[in-house]
């Protein structure tokens, strides 16, 4: 009689008679409402009116408008000046008066860094011969604080920071005759005045380039010595490369210059390093784990489901080949079974698996990922087995219900997974409605199985 | 939304409600007419919802505004058991209760999901799995015998 009922219920449908003006119905509506189309920005809105989407645009403005106003307010805070990595190149030739452009000492020059400023009206920059041979030297006015530091890579550079609010000319460089100088860069902080000066040595000597990387908001003046008309002079280029302002670490006033001899020059100039070779990228693991909606425990009185046998077919089922098996399988792998929950699917006992790969053969997952796997069978609670399934309340019709209360009922899954074992799996997504989405299910082969070593040699 | 996928559930959970199906028809056009005309009705997760609920007041209305004798339906003429039984069934369930009748047309003539269905009725999908299955038990009951009392 139960299956009569069944059979008359999916039949129920049939009883009711078919729409005959669907097809019109559908071509008379608007074409604008049969689709909607949504605007990007407004997928939010779910197909509202646009004034619903005022107070998220209104907060958006705001949001907007305030990030600009920290972005400004930002000038307050202590700016240091760029970090200038600076690239010389010196090439020995005769440099005639006027031939570049240049500057006696005590002029100047507006143009720092390729851009006009107006001139200083702070101190001129001058240099002064220091007393000594052989060894570079420099002077700082009082009023500077001085940070003195050796760029690796790039020759005897030095970067010197006027104290804020000062005026300063820099560095000076005093290059005796027959002496090496070093590089010196002067980067004057934000709200100062200060004289950039490039300073060539005289006659006979080999020097290097001395720079003023101005910051914003200041006033540089770049000043250039030339050597002496006639005389050996050394041509210097200079290319300014700017990076990120970085913080200083060190405050100390003075710090002793380390002496480059001219051979080494050249090959102390600064190249970058070529990048590393990417290795292939390793992506990290996915857990693709779900969530069972329900959780069962298994209590201590069970009871196997019988199955009933009008439903069974009249012959036993055989077993699938291997390209059956693999027909309908998205993804193949070996894995682990971390975990086992049981619950169910639509009043049936279900287990799911917690799976963790450990070998792949087909599909988008690889050693390390973590999946969720439903197999059908497990332990479900009677209680609740009935409720879903009160056809088959006959065969518990012996158990009182506080009897039923405690007990669970037990459906035998077609491959008994234990924890901690390895199988084969040959899955495809699960579609139920009352499955979590993003669960798997399928096939499960024991390893010592004649199937199993037929379907690895057919993946491998 | 898609009117097309929709169309027959609505057009058959109208008839559940109301005998001609040409009215039937006609509600289920005027309930998709109301449901595009506004927009804030379309909302994917209670759009369903919202479906069966204009599908529901509209034959209401078209209950009350029924001729008094309705034609009989055309159903092919029952020669063999099976269309007996099915003629018995739908009898059975046009003499539940207005709810269970509908939950009934929408998970087996409508074809929606369980949790479709609990969605629309705001219940767990487990409460409404029992609901379904508590009504199928009254219903296989009065098949068996031959009727509802």
């Amino acid at each position: 009689m139960n299956r009569r009922f069944s059979k008359t219920l999916k039949g129920l449908k049939d009883t009711y008679p078919e729409p005959k003006h669907e097809a019109e119905f559908l071509q008379s509506l608007p074409a604008q409402k049969k689709e909607r189309t949504r605007f990007l920005p407004f997928l939010h809105l779910g197909g509202k009116p646009f004034w619903y989407g005022i107070p998220a645009i209104v907060t958006a403005v705001v949001l907007v408008g305030a990030g600009i106003g920290v972005y400004r307010d930002r000038q307050h805070l202590p700016t240091l000046p760029p970090a200038e990595s600076t690239v010389t190149t010196v090439s020995t030739g005769t440099v005639s008066p006027g031939s570049q452009t240049g500057m006696a000492p005590g002029e100047s020059d507006t143009d720092v860094h390729g851009t006009t400023l107006p001139e200083s009206s702070t101190a001129p920059a001058y240099t002064e011969p220091m007393p000594g041979s052989g060894i570079p030297g420099m002077q700082t006015q009082p009023a500077l604080q001085t940070t003195v530091s050796t760029q690796s890579g790039t020759a005897g550079e030095t970067q010197t920071y006027p104290a804020s609010g000062t005026q300063g000319t820099g560095v000076q460089t005093h290059p005796a005759s027959g002496t090496q100088s070093t590089g010196i860069q002067t980067l004057p902080p934000s709200g100062t005045q200060s004289t950039g000066i490039q300073t060539l040595p005289p006659s006979g000597t080999q020097s290097t380039g001395v720079q003023t990387a101005p910051a914003s908001g200041t006033q540089s003046t770049g000043v250039q010595t030339l050597p002496p008309s006639g005389t050996e002079g050394t041509d210097v280029q200079t290319e300014h490369i700017f990076t990120e302002p970085t913080y200083p670490t060190t405050t100390a006033a003075y710090e002793s210059i380390p002496f480059y001899p001219a051979t080494t020059w050249q090959t102390d100039v600064w190249e970058p390093e070529p990048a590393e070779t990417a290795a292939p990228a390793q992506r990290p693991a996915w857990d693709d784990r779900v969530t069972p909606l329900h959780h069962y425990t298994v209590t201590e009185t069970i009871r196997e489901i019988k199955k009933d046998t009008d439903d069974t077919p009249p012959s036993a089922p055989t077993e699938p080949d291997v390209p059956t098996l693999l027909h309908n399988t998205q993804i193949a792998v070996t894995a682990r079974v971390e975990s086992i929950t049981y619950t169910q699917v639509d009043g049936t006992p279900y287990q799911q698996l917690d799976l963790y790969i450990t070998n792949e053969y087909l599909g988008q997952y690889q050693q390390g990922d973590r999946i969720s796997v439903y197999e059908r069978g497990g332990y479900m609670p009677l209680t609740e087995y009935l409720a879903a399934n009160p056809e088959m309340a006959a065969q518990f019709a012996d158990l009182t219900a506080a009897e039923q209360a405690v007990t669970t009922v037990y459906d035998p899954p077609d491959v008994l997974c234990k924890e901690g074992g390895t199988y084969l799996f040959l899955l495809h997504r699960m579609f139920e409605s009352d499955v979590p989405e993003g669960a798997y299910t399928g096939t499960v082969l024991v390893q010592n199985g004649d199937l199993y070593q037929d379907v690895l040699e057919a993946l491998t | 939304m898609d009117i097309q996928k929709y169309y027959k559930k609505i057009f058959y959970f109208c008839c559940s409600r109301i005998a001609d199906p040409g009215i039937a028809e006609d509600v289920t056009q005027e309930t998709f007419l109301r449901f595009l005309e506004h927009p804030e009705y379309q909302d994917d997760e209670h759009e369903l919802q919202y479906l069966y609920t204009i599908a529901r007041n509209l034959c209401i209305d078209a209950y009350r505004h029924e001729e008094p004798e309705p034609e009989p339906e055309e159903l092919p003429h029952p020669q063999e058991e099976e269309w007996i039984d099915r003629i018995l069934l739908r009898d059975i369930l046009q003499q539940l209760p207005e709810e269970e009748r509908d939950i009934i047309v929408m998970r087996y003539v409508s074809g929606l999901s369980v949790r479709e269905i609990g969605r629309i009725y705001e219940v767990s999908w487990f409460s409404m799995n029992r609901r379904i299955k508590r009504i199928l038990g009254k219903m296989r009951t009065a098949f068996e015998k031959g009727g509802l009392e």
